[in-house]
């Protein structure tokens, strides 16, 4: 038997000094080779933070205090920081939600879409930008030659997040982690972004942890998914049993919460408070067996 | 048939081109050409579209917040466009606006009590005590307790902030109120209190809303009539249930088959 992709388990985190605020209670999930699963939640659900994580990019003051992330059967925290980047810059990428922060501004396109296959890699320039010349075309930019040599502002926010998308599958990654790709984005981008990244992820093989708030996005794009509340674990699975057979009553109240076009009769149901107490309650028994532990 | 409170008649909006490279201005850059919008009294309708489809503008066009290039702007029956400062006073309380942002909206070094206060003073409505009196019933009729009135800005959470904006807007007993994206940056458990909240207003106050969103989902839930704008023109408008059963223009059928239901739908992505 093989190893997932990537195996996170029993990860905790915290914020702020001394014993900490809890950021993530006790998260567990498995990646398959060439599945995406969704991490969902509202804003604060630890959701990012579980990404960042993965990446070892977490905000200074939260600090991991337990479980294990490993990559394809290796244990990425017990790595120093030069082998675990190494790791990383060669297997994962990152999608980001602001292609434009994430963009140079003072650079052309074509230098920073061969940086990580000249530094990863090892090509010349020329071979490097030979290749993601071919990206460009197959995350369907018209002119690839003009986006090539165009800086960040001359571009559109949707060709942005193209190039984002081209440069994150340059290197081939076995896993790559969407964070709220498409939320800046009009909704007829946000679905050919997303037919994007499913083409890309199918033909590479890849394996994607795409980070949403927005349910409709995870029914259509993720195989599995886990719903996040105050960094615990409230459901997980099956997108297609989460969706239409939801257990947990934070996740049906969320169903409930979704406007839909197709139904003006049912959804906007406020979520009910009694459902949050059941959660924080769940949460507040968690944190107590935990100080229990401790 | 149910009277007019607002209209436009073909609004034109260009913006001042940028100025080249040698100091030479751009020709003036149309936004809108020519929209035509009737909102009755009592009625919510929807203006939607992508970015830079000019929703934005026309609803500032609407307050009459924008000089038209041509067209009209009729308010219960007076001409606005051509108002100077002086005369738009008094029927500024009349049009409010809820904001998309409120973080940016509400002023960071004012309490929320203040910034209530602020246009009764302004409009002299009232003396202290009847001023004082409004501002907390109409925190209260938000949802949020007296306490917050004492609170800066940034010690609310997203939502709350966003009740307060909702309190400012209709604290005048305006006639008229225009909501532009005033839900995109909240969670959806969120988005659906302050739409509940909204619905309640609505009726209780007897408002006719402007909602400007590019949440298809959304609008058809809020509003009774949309507009589809696309570039500037209105390409569709319609009730929503027909707009949304049987869209005719081929860019309302995009907007609508590009927003993803939470529901599995293995065609969805190819379509």
């Amino acid at each position: 038997m093989t190893a997932p992709l990537l195996a996170i388990s029993h990860l905790g985190a915290v914020s702020g000094r001394g014993i900490g605020v809890p950021i993530l209670r006790d998260v567990s999930l498995e990646i398959a080779h060439g599945e995406t699963h969704g991490l969902v939640g509202e804003s604060g659900a630890g959701k990012s933070t579980i990404a960042k994580a993965v990446l070892g990019i977490l905000p200074h003051g939260i600090r991991l205090t337990k479980g294990r992330i490993e990559l394809a059967g290796r244990d990425l925290l017990s790595l120093d920081a030069r082998a675990r980047r190494e790791l990383l810059g060669a297997e994962v990428a990152l999608i980001p939600q602001d292609p434009l922060t994430a963009l140079n501004p003072g650079r052309r396109i074509e230098t920073q879409l061969t940086d990580g296959l000249i530094l990863w890699r090892g090509q010349a320039f020329k071979e490097a930008r030979r290749r993601m010349l071919a990206l460009l075309e197959e995350v369907q930019i018209r002119e690839p030659e003009r986006v090539m040599r165009a800086y960040p502002h001359e571009l559109s926010g949707g060709m942005r997040q193209r190039v984002l998308i081209a440069a994150a599958f340059g290197l081939e990654p076995k896993l790559v982690i969407a964070d709220e790709p498409t939320t800046a984005l009009d909704v007829t981008v946000q679905k050919q972004i997303l037919r994007l990244i499913r083409a890309m992820q199918a033909r590479h093989g890849t394996g994607v942890v795409f980070v949403t708030h927005d349910l409709g996005v995870v029914a259509q794009i993720c195989d599995r998914a886990t719903l996040l509340y105050m960094g615990k674990v409230m459901e997980q699975g099956r997108v297609a049993t989460l969706l239409e057979a939801p257990r947990h009553p934070y996740t049906q109240a969320l169903m409930a919460a979704c406007p839909r076009y197709d139904r003006p009769g049912q959804g906007l149901e406020p979520v009910p408070a009694s459902v949050f107490a059941t959660c924080r309650a769940e949460i507040a028994a968690f944190d107590r067996a935990e100080a229990g532990h401790g | 048939m149910a009277e007019v409170l607002l209209e436009a008649q073909g609004v034109v909006v260009a913006y001042a081109g940028q100025r080249g490279a040698f100091g030479r201005r751009q020709p003036p850059k149309p936004v809108l050409h020519g929209v035509d919008i009737a909102l009755e009294r009592g009625e919510t309708i929807g203006i939607v579209g992508e970015s830079g489809s000019g929703k934005t503008t026309l609803g500032r066009g609407l307050l009459g917040l924008v000089p038209l290039n041509a067209g009209s702007i009729r308010f219960d029956g007076q001409e606005i466009s051509t108002l100077d400062e002086a005369a738009m006073r008094p029927l500024r309380r009349r049009m409010q606006m809820i904001f998309q942002d409120p973080m940016s909206s509400l002023n960071p070094r004012r309490r929320i009590g203040s910034t209530l206060l602020a246009p009764l003073k302004l409009h002299g409505i009232g003396d202290h005590a009847e001023v004082e009196a409004r501002v907390r019933a109409v925190i209260e009729r938000v949802g949020l307790p007296p306490s917050v009135l004492e609170r800066y800005p940034h010690e609310l959470s997203g939502g709350q902030r966003q009740r307060v904006g909702i309190a400012r807007a209709v604290v005048l007993a305006p006639d008229f109120v225009l909501a532009d994206e005033i839900v995109s940056g909240l969670d959806v458990s969120t988005q659906a209190q302050v739409l509940q909240l909204l619905g309640e207003l609505k009726r209780d106050m007897n408002l006719s809303m402007a909602f400007i969103s590019h949440d298809l989902s959304v609008v058809r839930a809020v509003c009774d009539r949309v507009y589809v704008l696309c570039e500037g023109r209105v390409v569709e408008e319609g009730r929503c249930e027909e707009v949304f059963q049987a869209p005719r223009h081929a860019y309302t059928r995009a907007l609508i088959d590009a927003i993803p239901l939470p529901v599995i739908d293995p065609q969805w992505l190819a379509r």
